[in-house]
């Protein structure tokens, strides 16, 4: 479970104002917010990465993956995912055999065994998304923090990262990830929290956060929901005047 | 196949200790050694700790390079990044041209401080991170350099031959003494870098991704740079400056077998003491002139950072 209340400033002014959330086991939450409203941040307060003002209570261990990846050597993608092991690894000691079945498995239930051996370098952006989720997995979290898990995939790769972490809900994981897509909220997240400038505008069931007006509030767009076989979607309206 | 070939190196230095001995100017064949003779005597005496040394200061330079490139996340980083050679340098001279006595403590003593020194300016703002150490390296090289020429401009000029010399490092006049001194050192930092090898690994992939693993970065970035710059320290006092093998030698490694540590750090190791017991060979018993290795090492190091470059590996 992950209970917390933050707030948090980047020099003089208060950037995150009482964010207040809290995720129960099986469950997805969303943050949806524009760019810079936030949404890192939180996800790095609950990390342990930022240190806010407030508290932050984390029942169980964490698995964090984030936005961007540091360039590094080119290690191999099972070389990678093995490091996730590396919380329950002593200093003087190096992955056994147990480690790194592990993390062969949590290449397969990702369904990208096939990479183990290939750079990570070397393989597609969808896939390295996939590789960092199957190296938070390995630390078998109770709780995955996932940092805009989407950003710079294509329609296809999206598609797949959004659902192998839906698949993940079944093993009791509770999953916060950051989303810039208010469609990919609907479609993938039990809850989710809206932000604006640092400070939560809505937040509850994903049906009820993400509204017209909401969105209007937030992003400043005009929209539509538009509701297939009980699949909703929201569609930007636009004026011809803009 | 990579399995066999990585046993391969860890036993390389072995026979290469053994067909050392019997070169040289002074050709000794093996069954003389053991003989009461003065070809037995070179080889105790002259060559035996002479070739020891090019083992273990290229294992240690080379372990050292390893360490720094993968704290660094950086294939160019090398163990003069954070000072270490200007302050070892400017502490030779100083005892040399100031106090007339070896240059070796205080070699050892300035590397260490220029290190630190790097380190404090790094940490000032609040936490020493990879740019600022880098930083805090160029700035203390600049101050040791510029140190170092007003030194040589104030000194005697019948004393200043023996400074150049001894920047240009070479392993000539090597005593038991100071290899007595530098096996201990050596035998302590690469078993504690060689049973943590595995965290440089994760340290590689960055702050953040190393701190949600338990992995604490400051603590381990300053463990690694304790132990790379005594290993480097130890080896440039008695050796003087000798460049590129700490540099090039990971690299090569890295490039034939992956960047994976726990093979990296040992095979680093051993790599780079039979390069520099090749190098030094090839100085001591080949060419017609002994040449400073250090002056080797450049010139064979300089083309393949050329082929690395161009190759695009890394960057």
């Amino acid at each position: 479970m992950v209970k917390c209340k933050i707030s948090f400033s980047y020099g003089p002014t208060e950037f995150l104002k009482d964010v207040k959330i809290e995720v129960k086991k099986g469950e997805i939450l969303a943050i949806l917010g524009p760019n810079g409203s936030g949404k890192t941040t939180i996800l790095k307060c609950i990390a342990g990465l930022l240190s806010p003002k407030g508290y932050v209570y984390v029942d169980g261990k964490l698995g964090y993956v984030p936005q961007m990846n540091t360039d590094t050597y080119p290690y191999t993608v099972l070389e990678m995912v093995v490091m996730g092991r590396a919380p329950y690894i002593s200093p003087w000691d190096v992955p056994s055999k147990r480690d790194y079945k592990i993390a062969m498995d949590c290449l397969k239930s990702l369904g990208i065994s096939h990479l183990a051996n290939k750079p990570h370098t070397q393989i597609s952006g969808g896939e390295l998304r996939l590789v960092m989720i199957a190296r938070a997995l390995a630390t078998q979290p109770d709780v995955l923090l996932l940092d805009e898990p989407t950003a710079y995939l294509d329609f296809r790769n999206s598609h797949i990262v959004l659902e192998k972490i839906k698949s993940l809900k079944n093993r009791d994981i509770e999953i916060i990830a950051s989303l810039h897509d208010p469609n990919e909220c609907l479609r993938f997240a039990d809850n989710v929290i809206l932000l604006k400038d640092g400070k939560i505008v809505s937040a509850g069931k994903t049906r009820e956060v993400i509204t017209p007006e909401n969105i209007m509030k937030v992003y400043g767009v005009k929209t539509r929901i538009v509701e297939s076989d009980g699949i909703r979607v929201i569609i930007p309206e636009w004026r011809d005047e803009q | 196949m990579n399995s066999r070939i990585r046993y391969i190196i860890y036993i390389l230095p072995v026979p290469l200790f053994f067909i050392s001995l019997t070169m040289g100017k002074y050709p000794v064949n093996f069954a003389e050694i053991f003989e009461d003779c003065p070809s037995s005597l070179i080889v105790w005496y002259i060559r035996m700790p002479r070739i020891l040394l090019a083992l273990i200061a290229g294992a240690s330079l080379s372990l050292s390079g390893a360490v720094l490139q993968g704290i660094f996340r950086n294939p160019l980083v090398s163990p003069s990044i954070l000072g270490l050679s200007a302050g070892a340098s400017f502490g030779a001279a100083m005892a040399i041209l100031f106090f007339g006595i070896s240059p070796h403590p205080l070699a050892f003593i300035f590397g260490i401080l220029a290190v630190y020194l790097s380190y404090l300016i790094a940490k000032s703002p609040g936490k020493a991170t990879r740019i600022s150490l880098i930083i805090g390296g160029i700035v203390v090289s600049a101050l040791f350099s510029a140190m170092l020429y007003v030194l040589k401009y104030l000194a005697d000029p019948n004393h200043l031959p023996t400074v150049i010399y001894w920047l240009m490092g070479s392993l000539n006049y090597t005593h038991w003494s100071s290899v007595i001194v530098i096996i201990p050192i050596f035998i302590i930092c690469f078993t504690l870098v060689y049973i943590t090898r595995w965290r440089l690994n994760v340290l590689s992939t960055g702050d953040e991704e190393s701190k949600v693993l338990g992995v604490d970065p400051a603590k381990w970035r300053l463990i690694y740079i304790t132990l790379s710059t005594l290993l480097a320290a130890s080896v440039t006092a008695v050796c003087g400056i000798i460049g590129w093998i700490g540099l090039i030698v990971p690299h090569l490694v890295r490039m034939a077998f992956g960047p994976d540590h726990r093979y990296l750090i040992p095979l680093s190791a051993s790599a780079g003491g039979c390069i520099l017991l090749c190098a030094d060979d090839l100085v001591r018993a080949i060419l017609p002139y002994e040449l400073p290795v250090s002056v080797l090492t450049s010139l064979m190091g300089i083309p393949f950072f050329i082929y690395l470059l161009r190759r695009g590996y890394g960057w």
